[in-house]
């Protein structure tokens, strides 16, 4: 029967006793297990294992590279993307009329004159004198 | 080579120290990961273990010893995969529950080095041992087979002392009540008459 005592002689707490036959047969039947179960659990990797393991890891490797040159090149084509089409393009409206695009509606509400538009009405004021 | 400069190489990712890594621990994670899984194709548990160590080296603080790290992830691992499995087998019986009759998977080929009388010696004991809890198999195979320490096995369980060795004490009187049940049910049958 299995009691505490096979479980000190295995754990090395306990010396066997010679004189004991059923704990001598328990035991040796113990070693038989433990030598049959190890050579169950017996497993040899393969070198094809190994290639496909270290592979993975390579290309764990390089992820985090790919991630911020990904993220970088992705960032400055936004940069240049809103540069170009908010930034630099002219207003074309303001442009036409003549009107400056800086109008501070704020100051009474007048809408400032444009120097150019005075000189031809001044310049039809002219020719238009007489009539 | 020491353990400090293996764990410094594997740090800065060299790739001679995952090679050495593998050579060295690859046969040890495969083994405690059939004990647990009670398996023979345990690859996939490997692998997961050898990118699991590269995700988390850099975390190593070397505390403990590298084998007892790299063990407690290998028993985390196989704890994952066991969960994967038995959520699998609940959608699997769901599955099988429509069919006409259950699927009996063709038996795998013996070794040609085992006689006949070891051949049903090996099996009854594979058998005992397949009906012990996965914990208990692996409590067996770290303090009777790889001769850890308690410490060390209570550290890859992460389990009090006391208790591992309790249950360690529990499993070994199981497997060998389990043996004794199965050679009482031999004995009964007149067919056949196998002993140690």
């Amino acid at each position: 029967m299995w009691n505490d005592r096979l479980n000190r002689i295995l754990d090395g707490e306990e010396k066997i006793d010679e004189s004991d036959e059923n704990l001598k047969n328990e035991l040796t039947i113990y070693k038989r297990i433990i030598e049959v179960y190890s050579m169950k659990l017996d497993y040899r990797p393969s070198d094809n294992l190994k290639d496909k393991i270290l592979k993975k890891i390579e290309k764990r490797k390089k992820l985090p590279i790919l991630i911020f040159s990904t993220a970088g090149i992705t960032a400055l084509f936004l940069i240049l993307f809103f540069q170009f089409f908010f930034t630099t393009s002219p207003n074309p409206s303001s442009s036409i009329a003549g009107i400056p695009n800086e109008v501070n509606l704020n100051e009474g509400g007048v809408v400032p004159f444009p120097n150019d538009l005075v000189e031809v009405l001044k310049t039809i004021e002219l020719v238009s004198d007489g009539f | 080579m020491n353990e400090k400069q293996l764990v410094e190489a594997l740090k800065r990712g060299e790739k001679w120290a995952y090679e050495k890594l593998y050579s060295e621990y690859a046969p040890r994670i495969g083994s405690v990961a059939k004990s647990f899984l009670g398996a023979d194709d345990v690859d996939d548990v490997v692998q997961e273990v050898m990118i699991r160590i590269f995700k988390g080296i850099k975390k190593f603080r070397g505390d403990s010893q590298l084998s007892t790290w790299i063990h407690r992830i290998t028993v985390n691992v196989c704890k994952d995969m066991l969960m994967k499995y038995k959520k699998r087998r609940e959608i699997l019986t769901d599955f099988s529950e429509s069919e006409e009759g259950p699927y009996y998977q063709p038996k795998a080929h013996e070794d040609v080095f085992r006689d006949t009388f070891n051949e049903i010696t090996i099996e009854k004991v594979l058998k005992a041992i397949e009906r012990l809890s996965p914990e208990d198999r692996l409590l067996i195979k770290l303090r009777d087979i790889d001769e850890l320490s308690y410490e060390e096995i209570s550290k890859i369980m992460g389990k009090p002392l006391g208790t591992v060795k309790s249950r360690l004490h529990y499993a070994r009187k199981r497997l060998r009540e389990i043996l004794e049940e199965g050679e009482k049910s031999v004995e009964r049958s007149p067919q056949q008459n196998t002993r140690w």
